[in-house]
């Protein structure tokens, strides 16, 4: 067919049509999809990958997206560090420590000597264990050296860093200063050192040192019983599991002489913001665990005080606290009942297109904000697969079902709290709540960070009349405060405007009911009239109760309530957060809205399942699983009854939040939401469980895209901003007695920290005379000076001394430091530096003043010698002015001549 | 009268028969629990557990000394009285031994099932098809290899197969996961045709077929291990098995005969 050049212009317009045509159809989706309602992802699945050397491989082979699990293996941590596919972060929640038997000197059931009953030489063994070495060679750089109770990368750390500077200097490796204390003391205790070995009452003195097998501990406990060796000991070395060694350490009896020391391990699951208030309780009191062994601890008088008022609360302002913390860290150094060896840092792979936030305590699988900020790099949208160790470990209810870190990280996904716990200071953010006012009566040591929380402090808190109390399970009533009732906080909560618009993924929408249901709930299943009572909830309950004072719901919509308590924390955040978060949907164990856990009520109280493990235990029936098991058709079942009665739980009570056609038409939404999905578990948060395959052990979610939150709503806490430090200007040497400043940087990826962001610079002035500590000045955003004043300078000895900045920034838990030599020159010195300064200082003016002057003799002599020229130039004027006048006059005589000559010659 | 003397005789056999099945069954729990020293070790661990997770509770941190000992205390004693070693384990070990006797499998202390449940039985149950679907499909493809293999090489005495297949006989002296290891090095890390691991493709495909098919996918691999480790001893044996039967005398006789 001949083609027109019409009908070819008509195709090119068509063509160029159609290719605009996609370009915009192809933007307009890309565009709108930038930042999606609800996760940034499109689904994430999870599966079990116990091999970590597997795991590793399938991350860059692209099999993997992310590993919940930290590395152990420096060398598998090596083979992540140098894949140009992956990246890594670290969390801090591991740590070891060398535990001591105290009882003694001899155990009481054997008569052997016992050496760490002296406290004397539980310190020294602070000096025998080089923590450098053990951190470097043993844990393949995957840790620090830990001195301490206080957890590097924790708040309060980083509150009482200076200290504990000090301590690491004071506590060094020193092992020769070990030998000698412990020398001393042994000899004190009627023990020989014969040709290098301890010897008492005529036979060797055996220490019996429990080691851990499971991980590095094995490695940890031979070098520390190579060193005890060295000190003339007897080691006897047995190496067992947990199961094997917590007999003999825990419930043992430490008189029975079955142990000297254990190679101790503890976790952190979550950023602890007051362990200054109970570590040194726990670690090192009698206080810490009802067994033989913290039984047997006999701390000094003052420490046991100090440590006790701290465990109690028992101070009144902050500055209270730190000087109790200080002190307590001093005196636990002194007693060592436990020698912290090291603090693990444990490394998380991932794949470098996805992107996610981790938690410092808890990885990636302890943030609570991963689902709201994984994504691709590149892209938006996509499939993320995740591996574990383990997945679907007990069974999952909200209740008190699975409270296993397996289960929870993608529990957690479906849910969506009240506040947000903030992954590098432990504080909280708001999320489904606007603000909130806090009231503290005074005595009570509180200080508040973030401006969305506003803190006062009042004489007297009375919780009103009508506030509710508790709950009578046998009335089906609410009850309110006696009168007459106190209470040390109250916290106004201002939840969302639009909170009550807020969708469930089964479709039915959140409302004020879900929260009373949660607070009669919460009382009914302590209350032996109950059907729902449940004996192993009641110790937890009681504890509750003796804190909570009253609950008063101000607005309805939007929701304000007023909650009282007895409980109070350090930060006026925490104390806002538990009001808030007390009877939220987002329940301990995952999502509650009331129609999904009252079904499951339901079934409890037909004695057919069991929301606790105890409870199903002590009946024999099944322990709820809303995800698959037996527990479903049960569930499905009396879904269908509750449909078919248009069941309203605590009817008298409820029934004034929720109609019957609004209770059925939640249960239809579940029966509807059951069918599709195949489980029970409903939630509100950024994903959806979309599968469950228990035999695989596999399990998918899905993005909820009615979920209210955009997915860059919490983007700045994809990384956490910790501050990098150094020294700018350093003087080459510092003189005594004389000023002295430096300058320091603080920036975040090449850009100055904001002042605002930091909480403070704290600096340590070492020097062989000792310490001192002082604060730095901002001077711009990123920029600190120190100054060192003369009085500083004046006692510092001549040498070398060292300075140490401590950055603690606001939006980080980790302190970072930067540290410079100093040459420090003596006052004689530095007077005579000074006067040679002056000197050479004068002698530089004179210098200058000689140049100036013999500038100036040479400028006279310019003008002189100007001067000569000008003279020879008036003179020659003159002279020529002299001639000129002459010539002048000669001519005027001629004319006058000529004039006479002239009139003559007329008159004649 | 000989009925009552075989009626007695087979009494007498079934109490000694029971009573030794019983002592057997007792011992056997006296030793899995180490006398009653099992009681101790996860007694201690719950009480490490439970005392740790109070303490490291922000909510209890303002606690009193003797309420947070109440609370260890009541929180440890509900866990024991759930896991029943609120009884001296010489009452239970009775218990135990009644519920092995009727077969009773009751509920496990710690595991679950994967789908939650603590049921021993249901336990057991859920994961009962898989092993069969793994191991009985490996056991079947080892059995006819074995026996067909056995067979060609009994035929084949002192050939090169034979002698091929007596020499890697021995691979069967290192266990199945060794293999799979470099198997999946092979064939999931470098060639990348076959999965790493686990029963399904991630996410686990909706459609039933398309399921079964990755099921099947996932299973070459650990059969494979198993074929590797023990396919040519298991030839060996079984041509050495038919090697002496063919040198019996029924079978000489009937070659004698004129049987091929």
């Amino acid at each position: 067919m001949k083609r027109s050049p019409l009908n070819r212009g008509e195709f090119l317009a068509a063509l160029a049509s159609l290719l605009l045509l996609g370009l915009v159809i192809g933007t307009i989706p890309a565009q709108a999809q930038q930042v999606p309602r609800g996760p940034w992802v499109d689904e994430v699945s999870f599966f079990i990958e116990q091999d970590q050397a597997k795991a590793i491989d399938m991350l860059q082979k692209g099999e993997m997206h992310v590993y919940f699990r930290d590395l152990r293996d420096p060398e598998l941590f090596r083979r992540v560090r140098e894949s140009p596919d992956l990246w890594y972060i670290y969390s801090y929640g591991l740590f070891y420590e060398l535990t001591f038997n105290p009882v003694g000197p001899e155990f009481p059931a054997t008569g052997k000597l016992n050496p760490f009953s002296v406290p004397g030489i539980r310190e020294a063994m602070n000096y025998v264990i080089d923590r450098d070495y053990i951190a470097s060679e043993i844990m393949g750089g995957l840790d620090v050296p830990r001195y301490t109770a206080l957890t590097p990368a924790f708040p309060d750390y980083a509150r009482y860093a200076d200290t504990i500077k000090q301590i690491e200097k004071e506590y060094a490796y020193n092992f020769e200063k070990g030998r000698q204390i412990i020398n001393q003391e042994m000899t004190k205790l009627g023990a020989e050192l014969r040709e290098g070995k301890w010897y008492y009452k005529g036979e060797p003195v055996t220490l019996i040192f429990l080691i851990r097998v499971e991980d590095q501990r094995r490695q940890i406990g031979d070098y520390v019983a190579s060193q005890l060796e060295k000190l003339g000991f007897t080691v006897d070395r047995q190496y067992k599991t947990s199961r094997e060694a917590s007999p003999i350490w825990l419930r043992g009896n430490p008189a029975d002489g079955n142990w000297h020391l254990y190679t101790g391990g503890w976790i952190a699951t979550a950023i602890d913001r007051n362990e200054g208030g109970t570590n040194f309780g726990f670690y090192y009191t009698p206080r810490g665990q009802p067994v033989p062994l913290w039984q047997a601890y006999k701390p000094d008088p003052e420490f046991d005080r100090v440590a006790g008022k701290l465990w109690n609360n028992d101070f009144a302002t902050i500055e209270e606290r730190d000087e109790l913390v200080t002190k307590a860290l001093w005196l636990s150094m002194r007693d060592s009942a436990r020698v912290w060896v090291i603090h693990q840092i444990a490394p998380w792979p991932a794949r470098k297109d996805v992107v996610l936030t981790y938690d410092l305590a808890g990885g990636f699988s302890g943030a609570r904000l991963w689902p709201y900020t994984i994504r691709f790099s590149d892209r938006v949208g996509g499939s993320v697969k995740i591996a574990s160790t383990d997945l679907l470990v007990d069974p999952v209810n909200p209740v008190a079902g699975s409270n296993w870190i397996y289960d929870m990280f993608f529990i957690r996904a479906t849910s969506d709290p009240a506040l947000m716990p903030d992954p590098y200071t432990g504080l909280y953010w708001p999320n489904r709540i606007k603000n909130a006012e806090v009231y503290v009566t005074f005595g009570n040591p509180v200080g508040a960070t973030l401006d969305w929380v506003t803190l006062r402090f009042v004489p007297e808190i009375r919780v009103p009349e009508d506030a509710w109390y508790g709950w009578d399970a046998e009335k089906q009533e609410i009850i309110t405060a006696p009168s007459g009732t106190t209470a040390k906080v109250k916290s106004v909560i201002y939840f969302e405007d639009d909170l009550f618009k807020r969708k469930f993924h089964d479709g039915s929408t959140f409302s004020l009911a879900d929260i009373v249901y949660s607070y009669i709930l919460t009382f009914d299943r302590a209350d032996p009239k109950s059907p729902l009572y449940d004996e192993s909830y009641v110790p937890v309950f009681e504890e509750f109760r003796a804190v909570f004072k009253g609950l008063r719901i101000i607005s309805e919509d939007p929701l304000v309530i007023e909650v009282y308590s007895d409980r109070t924390y350090l930060d006026a955040e925490w104390i806002a957060n538990e009001a808030a978060s007390w009877f939220f949907t987002d329940y301990a164990q995952g999502p509650g809205p009331w129609h999904v856990v009252a079904v499951g009520a339901l079934a409890e109280e037909a004695g057919e399942l069991a929301f606790s493990a105890d409870k199903a235990d002590a009946q024999k029936v099944e322990w709820m699983n809303l995800l698959a098991g037996p527990s479903l058709p049960v569930l499905a079942a009396q879904l269908d009854k509750a449909i078919a009665q248009q069941y309203i739980p605590y009817e008298k009570v409820l029934g004034q939040y929720v109609t019957k056609d609004e209770a059925v038409n939640r249960y239809q939404n579940l029966k509807r939401w059951y069918q599709s999905m195949g489980h029970f578990l409903v939630g509100n948060g950024p994903f959806y469980i979309e599968k469950v395959d228990p035999t695989a052990k596999a399990v998918v979610i899905k993005a909820f895209r009615e979920f209210p939150d955009t997915a860059d709503k919490w983007a700045r806490f994809t990384k956490p901003i910790i501050p990098e430090a150094k020294f700018t200007s350093v003087p080459s040497a510092v003189e005594q007695g004389f000023p002295s400043e430096l300058k320091l940087s603080v920036t975040f990826g090449g850009q100055p920290y904001r002042t605002d962001d930091i909480a403070y610079v704290k600096y340590i002035l070492s020097s062989p005379a000792g310490v001192s500590v002082g604060f730095a000045e901002p001077v711009t955003d990123g920029e600190w000076r120190i100054i060192l004043k003369p009085e500083n300078t004046y006692a510092m000895p001549i040498g070398t001394a060292s300075i140490e900045a401590i950055v603690v920034s606001k939006l980080v838990g980790v302190p970072v430091s930067a540290t410079a030599s100093l040459n420090v020159l003596s006052f004689r010195d530095s007077m005579l530096s000074e006067i040679a300064k002056a000197k050479a200082d004068a002698d530089s003016k004179i210098a200058g003043l000689r140049s100036s002057i013999d500038n100036l003799n040479n400028q006279l002599n310019n003008v002189n010698t100007s001067l000569q020229g000008v003279q020879g130039s008036i003179t020659l004027a003159t002279a020529l002015a002299a001639v000129a006048i002459v010539l002048s006059l000669a001519g005027i005589g001629l004319t006058f001549a000529r004039g006479r000559r002239a009139a003559a010659q007329q008159k004649s | 009268m000989q009925v009552k003397r075989i009626a007695l005789y087979l009494a007498r056999r079934g109490i000694v028969l029971f009573l030794t099945v019983v002592a057997a069954v007792y011992v056997t729990i006296l030793i899995a629990n180490m006398g009653g020293y099992v009681d101790e070790i996860i007694k201690s661990e719950v009480l490490f557990r439970v005392s740790t997770s109070v303490y490291q509770n922000p909510a209890y941190r303002g606690l009193n000394e003797t309420a947070l000992k109440k609370l260890v205390t009541e929180l440890y004693e509900n866990e024991i009285k759930r896991l029943g070693f609120d009884q001296p384990f010489f009452i239970r070990s009775f218990n135990y031994l009644a519920d092995a006797l009727t077969l009773n499998l009751g509920r496990a202390l710690f595991l679950s099932s994967d789908s939650g449940s603590r049921n021993v039985r249901i336990i057991l149950m859920e994961r009962l098809p898989n092993t069969v679907l793994l191991f009985t499909t490996t056991q079947l493809i080892l059995f006819f290899i074995g026996l067909f293999g056995g067979l060609y090489l009994s035929r084949k005495y002192g050939s090169r197969t034979d002698k091929i297949v007596s020499l890697l006989a021995p691979f069967s002296a290192l266990p199945g996961w060794f293999y799979g290891l470099f198997l999946i090095i092979i064939f999931a890390s470098v060639l990348r045709i076959l999965p790493y691991g686990g029963m399904v493709d991630i996410p686990p495909p909706t459609d039933r077929f398309e399921y079964a098919l990755s099921v099947l996918r996932h299973m070459i691999l650990p059969i494979m291990s198993w074929l590797i480790a023990y396919s040519f001893f298991n030839i060996y044996t079984r041509r050495t098995f038919f090697l002496i039967l063919s040198k019996e005398d029924v079978v000489e006789v009937a070659k004698a005969k004129g049987l091929p």
